[in-house]
């Protein structure tokens, strides 16, 4: 279960008071850490599976947790 | 383009000018205007001269049609192709167990967009969307069943078909991609830039009624908000399985005392949903034959399975879930349709993200090739 989390500080003019925008996975709070993916190329179908096989491996590789898909991963 | 590449027609158009000095061999020669028009890349107006203008996608002249042939092997099922065009597309037969009739129909998996496609030269439909997944049935009478069995498929990329679907959001727009004014007004309908078949296209055999989608979701009983979701806790499976049925028949399925769909997983006993006594709805579909769409929801049995963490916190558990139809009237069971689940599926159940935290550290990806075009 991914949720947004919004703490309910004790709002002010300049906002709630509080740090309060995570992710909670399952209940708890994580430290996201991830990357934009924006379009391998203009023209779909030019990264092979390979490609996206590594493009997802490296972002492993790299202790990553979220990827942001700017668009269907294709 | 990336298929005219390959077809050694047009050399990378990634490289140096080549994407505008061999325009003409995509668009069409004939109506190719080099400026004036409205839809062009205002920064590329501003830096290039006249004559690397981009034309406007409206006066794409030229249409595009892939080919191929198969047969449909009535001995062992096979579907063959002789000739394809297509790069990397394969074609299977993911057919039925058996039937007593045989019934075929074409599923398009993804083409993009504004295709029409003909079985033996007869329409059976376009393609309008790029995000959808197309399913053709084809009836005996289109399929030849002469001593050959060689059957035509074509698919025609004609710039006059007017397409109003979702399509990758790459298409321009941005300051390293031509632009297509998808959304411009002077563009009477959506025209894309790049277009092509992306996805493969098969044909399956199939029964009165198949199995066409299976939407899984394991949902959390409790407040996830609120609480620590731990495993054992109390989960249900909620399966929606969409049934096509072949020559509009829905009401007989609904009726039937017999039509059951089968469900199958490792965290459950199997479990049989008979139709007439399941919940139900209809929906009507891009290929205008209504779906039947089954719901079932199932406790979970504590401990059962196990939750999904992200990479590095825990294990991506993901399980399979089986899906079958069949009536034992008419000796119908249809082939299973595999689907994976997570105890926490993280793009289709309650994604709650409504804003970035500070906490995300973001990178940008960009494509090597994309850059080529500034």
């Amino acid at each position: 279960m991914i949720t947004h989390n919004e703490d309910q500080g004790v709002p002010d003019e300049e906002g709630t008071g509080v740090h309060g925008f995570y992710f909670k996975i399952n209940g708890f709070a994580i430290y996201a850490r991830g990357a934009n993916v924006v379009p391998t190329s203009q023209l779909e179908g030019r990264l092979t599976d390979e490609g996206h096989r590594i493009l997802i491996d490296s972002a492993v590789a790299a202790n990553m947790n979220m990827l942001r898909g700017e668009f269907k991963l294709l | 383009m990336t298929d005219l590449q390959d077809a050694g027609i047009i050399m990378d158009p990634y490289y140096n000018n080549n994407f505008l000095d061999q325009r003409h061999v995509w668009m069409g020669e004939d109506r190719v205007k080099a400026n004036g028009t409205s839809c062009y890349s205002s920064q590329r107006r501003r830096r290039l001269k006249d004559e690397y203008m981009i034309p406007n996608l409206e006066v794409r002249s030229r249409t595009w049609i892939y080919e191929t042939h198969f047969r449909l092997d009535n001995q062992n099922q096979v579907l063959q192709s002789v000739s394809s065009k297509r790069r990397g597309a394969e074609w299977t037969n993911e057919g039925a167990h058996f039937q007593r009739q045989r019934n075929y129909a074409l599923v398009v998996e993804g083409i993009k967009m504004g295709a029409s496609v003909s079985i033996n030269g007869i329409p059976s439909g376009n393609v309008t969307d790029q995000f959808l997944r197309y399913i053709f049935p084809l009836s005996q009478s289109m399929l030849r069943s002469n001593l050959t069995n060689l059957n035509s498929l074509s698919i025609a990329f004609d710039p006059e078909i007017d397409t109003h679907g979702r399509f990758m959001a790459c298409s321009g727009g941005w300051d390293w991609a031509p632009y297509s004014m998808a959304a411009e007004k002077s563009c009477s309908s959506r025209r894309v830039l790049s277009f092509g078949i992306f996805k493969p296209i098969y044909v399956v055999e199939m029964n009165d009624v198949a199995v066409v989608n299976v939407v899984p979701k394991i949902r959390y009983k409790g407040d996830p908000t609120i609480e620590y979701l731990k495993d054992g806790k109390d989960f249900e499976l909620v399966v929606e399985v969409h049934l096509l049925c072949q020559g509009g028949n829905i009401d007989a399925v609904e009726n039937s005392e017999t039509a059951e769909v089968l469900i199958r997983a490792s965290f459950m006993p199997d479990v049989v949903i008979r139709v007439k006594h399941a919940h139900r709805r209809r929906e009507v579909t891009n290929s205008s034959t209504p779906i039947l769409i089954v719901s079932l929801t199932k406790q979970i049995s504590q401990d059962a399975i196990s939750l999904w963490w992200p990479h590095g916190i825990g294990n991506q558990t993901l399980y399979t879930i089986r899906v079958a139809y069949q009536d034992k009237s008419s000796a119908t069971l249809t082939s299973w349709v595999r689907q994976k689940v997570g105890k926490q599926l993280p793009c289709q159940i309650m994604f709650f993200i409504r804003f970035l935290s500070g906490f995300v550290l973001k990178n940008s990806f960009c494509g090597q090739g994309s850059d080529q075009l500034h």
